[in-house]
């Protein structure tokens, strides 16, 4: 077996060891999120599982009308450390701070697995807020 | 550039656009809208007082619809997909 062949194979184990363990990462945040922090989220969905869509829709935009609008956001940052380590989230994404104290971010599912971009469109276009 | 310096100009450029505006109204996506964007679930819309929307994706390639989460002091509050 050549030097070559030899270091591919060790740059393919540690590859292969390196997924293994990031995959293990996110099993194991996962289980923990569904355990701990699944459990404590206010679901607008809640007791609106027999209804069509569009009366879903309807009815979460009711409570959320009241809930959000009206609202002023008073300033527009990245999740800090303990906010991310709270969703235990590897990465983060940009959040609204409305002047009511409350937070408002993205995430790409519902179980809150992981942040999500955020879209603006105005008269001049669309731009998005990435996930960094 | 370093991930804090592309996080400080993304947040320069979200305050340009989103300080100090206000919710003016909200909906979901209507499915001419979700055809559109190519999606099959629709995401909330907020639209702000000098008429800029806001809507979440589930990444920032607008793959998919993305759910949005407000958090308080009390608890974590989820707008979910539909």
């Amino acid at each position: 077996m050549s030097a070559f062949q030899k270091q591919s194979d060790i740059d393919a184990r540690q590859a292969e060891r390196l997924i293994r363990n990031s995959l293990a990462k996110k099993i194991q945040q996962r289980e923990l999120r569904k355990e701990y922090l699944v459990p404590l989220i206010k679901n607008y969905k809640n007791g609106l599982e027999s209804t069509s869509k569009f009366e879903m829709k309807q009815e979460i935009e009711k409570k959320l009308r009241s809930r959000l609008v009206g609202k002023t956001i008073k300033s527009a940052r990245f999740l800090k450390g303990y906010e991310k380590k709270y969703l235990l989230w590897d990465q983060s994404c940009i959040a609204l701070e409305l002047d009511d104290g409350s937070l408002l971010f993205p995430s790409m599912s519902e179980n809150c697995d992981a942040p999500g971009g955020l879209f603006f469109q105005s008269d001049k276009g669309i731009e998005s807020s990435p996930v960094v | 550039m370093t991930k804090h310096q592309v996080q400080n100009e993304i947040e320069k450029r979200a305050r340009e656009i989103l300080v100090g505006k206000t919710i003016q109204s909200l909906g979901y996506l209507d499915e001419d809208e979700k055809n559109n964007l190519l999606w099959d679930k629709s995401a909330i819309v907020l639209e702000l007082n000098d008429g800029t929307l806001l809507f979440p994706s589930m990444d920032d390639e607008g793959n998919e619809a993305g759910a949005m989460f407000i958090q308080t002091e009390k608890e974590l509050e989820r707008i979910p997909v539909i």
